[in-house]
């Protein structure tokens, strides 16, 4: 556990003090779409924002742990080091791991004072929103971790962490309501972590009518992503190549 | 389980090898064989310099003894625990300076060891002492302040010798760790590596820097194409070349009853004290500009390989 706050710290904390640039360009995206909703639309869609936002800044920092395991990898040779020490796999992925969370925090909790100036945390959704976050920072982040080891190549890293961010935020329903989705058919949303995190948040906050079947989906899909991509990287962050 | 860990690690502490790599052979998954049967052992203590050109598989024979490679077949044991199969016992042991590998940018030097020191496991008191002994040893002190980034490219590796240092780990392999360091930071690096081994530290350092190894090295091991072409002392290796000096000269030149090697211009003759001076004679008539040094490593290596280790690098 020491081992992985350890890399927690030196890849979150520090990097936060010392380059604090990158909290900016994470916020961008999704400060840019807020105030777009915000000033051409609704309060509810504004509502959805807020809530796109804070699964955007979790999805978008998690995923980047694709770039961040690669360079230690490949480029400055990290995991080498770290190899021939006790530390387990697992430890240094949950490391990684916290170290995103880390470094979402300051646009997660920007995110969550604003949610909570427009009026949208109650009890309910505040622990609607914690669990829903968390898990998508573990899906998003073990599949970072996970992409990432298929990658030899450093510059062929970044682009791919920046599709699948935009991906996950914009393909799903994240930005847009399940309602938008053929009836019947709303539970495709929940094949994205992002999308189904999205959905009960959705449904918590009243925003949108998601149906039962799409909120089973939804949960199942959120429990589902966090439990397998976290087995499926423990497996992948091999400490010897064959 | 900890009785059986603690039972492995102190039955690798009783073994008289430190490690003992036998018939191991790679071959990766593109058809490319790195390695071929490399067999050598090292005593405990000793600082065994492994020495090849670029591609001889000096970093696959070091990936696969610090656990990060399989080999196709063979052993190699650290302090009596096999690699593959005990790789966490052996991991407990070990510390590894990767080839090409760098400390991360955005710490300090001091957090970038203390961190690894903590990542190892120790105590956040003993980590701190140890991490400012050691950077202190690198002559790192300067620059304990800046962050990484900031440093040269031999100030980088330092830190990262000086991480490796700190660990006190049993064995140490260190890949090429004074490549792209100036001779001063090589000297540094050479300091504190004499440090570690006075201290009682197994290392096994790969290098292409001829000098390096005679300076640091106990025995040198020459790999060349994936094999062991030699192993033993560094003053074996001088007896192996089978004479005192060399005479360089400068263009191609034959000589009767003088054995030529002829390297890029430059053809050498191998010959004892009493021989210098004729060749040197013989040579000067002819025209030729020539020198006399003592034979060294390197003249083993061409001797073995029939070119010289920088080539090509």
């Amino acid at each position: 556990m020491l081992a992985s706050l350890t890399i927690a710290w030196i890849n979150g904390v520090v990097v936060l003090r010392r380059a604090p640039l990158w909290v900016v360009s994470y916020l961008l995206m999704p400060m840019a779409l807020l105030f777009f909703f915000r000033v051409h639309g609704s309060v509810a869609m504004m509502k959805m924002a807020l809530i796109g936002g804070i699964i955007m800044v979790a999805a978008s920092n998690g995923i980047s742990l694709l770039g961040d395991a690669a360079w230690f990898r490949i480029y400055v040779k990290y995991q080498d080091l770290l190899v021939a020490t006790p530390i387990r796999p697992v430890s240094y992925v949950m490391g990684l791991s916290l170290s995103m969370l880390v470094f979402a925090s300051p646009g997660l909790a920007l995110f969550v004072v604003l949610a909570s100036l427009a009026g949208l945390m109650t009890l309910e959704f505040a622990l609607a929103l914690a669990a829903c976050t968390i898990a998508v920072w573990i899906s998003s982040s073990m599949m970072g971790f996970t992409i990432s080891t298929f990658f030899r190549v450093l510059r062929h890293v970044w682009p791919m962490a920046s599709i699948l961010s935009m991906v996950l935020s914009f393909l799903p329903p994240v930005y847009y309501p399940a309602t938008v989705l053929p009836q019947g058919f709303q539970w495709i949303g929940a094949l994205a972590p992002t999308g189904a995190a999205a959905m009960v948040l959705h449904h918590v906050a009243g925003l949108v009518e998601v149906e039962a079947v799409a909120l089973a989906a939804s949960m199942t899909s959120l429990t589902a992503y966090s439990v397998a991509l976290s087995l499926l990287s423990s497996l992948k962050a091999r400490w010897r190549e064959a | 389980m900890v009785f059986i860990l603690v039972f492995k690690v102190l039955n690798g502490l009783a073994a008289v090898s430190a490690v003992v790599s036998k018939g191991v052979w790679k071959r990766y998954k593109n058809g490319v064989v790195a390695l071929r049967g490399v067999s050598f052992s090292v005593e405990r203590g000793k600082l065994v310099a492994l020495l090849g050109r670029n591609g001889a598989g000096k970093t696959t024979w070091v990936r696969i003894a610090s656990t990060q490679l399989l080999p196709t077949q063979g052993t190699v044991e650290v302090l009596g625990l096999d690699v593959v199969a005990d790789p966490w016992s052996v991991r407990e042991l070990i510390a590894t300076v990767p080839q090409e590998g760098f400390p991360l940018d955005i710490l300090t030097p001091f957090e970038f060891v203390y961190s690894y020191l903590l990542i190892r496991g120790y105590g956040r008191s003993e980590a701190k002492k140890l991490a400012r002994e050691h950077l202190a040893l690198l002559e790192l002190e300067p620059h304990t302040k800046k962050t990484i980034g900031e440093l040269s490219g031999g100030l980088k590796r330092r830190v990262l010798v000086a991480a490796v240092l700190a660990s006190g780990a049993e064995v140490l392999f260190l890949d090429e760790p004074t490549i792209g360091l100036d001779p001063l930071a090589r000297r540094s690096v050479w300091r504190a590596l004499k440090e570690a081994k006075r201290a009682g530290g197994t290392m096994i350092l790969t290098t292409h820097y001829m000098d390096e190894a005679e300076s640091l090295a106990d025995e040198v091991v020459i790999v060349h194409e994936g094999q062991v072409l030699f192993s033993g002392t560094v003053e074996g290796a001088r007896e192996a070349v089978g004479h005192e000096f060399k005479v360089e000269v400068y263009g191609d030149l034959e000589l009767e009853g003088y054995d030529a090697l002829r390297l890029g211009g430059v053809t050498v003759f191998y010959v004892d004290e009493g021989e210098v001076d004729e060749v040197l004679k013989r040579a000067m008539a002819r025209g030729y500009e020539s020198s006399v040094k003592p034979t060294s490593l390197e003249d083993l290596f061409i001797k073995l390989t029939g070119e010289r280790i920088e080539e090509g690098d």
